[in-house]
């Protein structure tokens, strides 16, 4: 177990899931912070688009770890996405990241994230149908994205 | 006395945002730029420095909701 600083709750990370770190930095000119943030994720949408996967960014009731900034195919969680901000004077820094199911067993690392939980006291479950990897929305006519 | 307030301009006044955790207890003393407690804002992680040195006041707990410019702490 690796605790890291910036958003969110649980996420296993293995073989078959993508993680994917953006590290930016510039001079505070009044922008939205979270304007960059939605930028990144919004980055990740495009290029699963252009492989023909339907993407977007939002909420998945029932799912793990949630947030307005998930990346959802169908309705399903496919991955996760977390920024860390500092501020030293006029200089922002932001860390943006993504953790991403590209293939291997959801329910397995969504037992693991509730067994972890349940021994933090938190006692949360999840739908095991609110979450997907890409291998598994690739066969889902629902998925296609339009090209 | 110096206020400690929630920064302004890093994120939306719209989005929902609280201090996930005082890194100091009241009445610790802190140095001038330390890292008071940590802001989350949806999923994003934001900093609360300190503006100054001296003794500490917090006056919002730890997961209660904040607001950019609210006052959360006082340095004596």
């Amino acid at each position: 177990m690796f605790v890291r600083t910036s958003g969110g709750t649980t996420v296993a990370h293995r073989p078959g899931t993508l993680n994917v770190s953006v590290f930016d930095a510039w001079t505070d000119d009044g922008r939205d912070v979270r304007k960059s943030f939605e930028g990144f994720c919004r980055r990740l949408v495009a290029v699963l688009r252009s492989a023909g996967i339907d993407a977007d960014l939002g909420w998945v009731p029932f799912s793990h770890c949630d947030g307005r900034f998930n990346l959802a195919v169908a309705g399903r969680k496919i991955g996760g996405t977390a920024s860390l901000v500092r501020r030293r004077g006029t200089t922002i820094a932001m860390l943006a990241h993504a953790s991403i199911w590209i293939e291997g067993d959801v329910t397995v690392d969504l037992q693991a994230v509730e067994r972890f939980e349940r021994d933090m006291g938190l006692g949360v479950a999840y739908d095991r149908r609110a979450h997907a990897s890409i291998c598994d929305v690739v066969t889902m006519p629902e998925a296609r994205a339009v090209r | 006395m110096t206020d400690v307030t929630i920064p302004t301009g890093l994120w939306n006044e719209g989005d929902e945002a609280a201090i996930s955790a005082w890194l100091y207890s009241n009445g610790d003393s802190v140095a001038e730029n330390a890292v008071l407690a940590e802001i989350m804002v949806e999923k994003s992680s934001f900093e609360l420095l300190s503006p100054a040195a001296g003794r500490l006041t917090i006056l919002v707990a730890a997961e209660e909701a904040v607001r950019p410019g609210q006052l959360a702490a006082r340095i004596d």
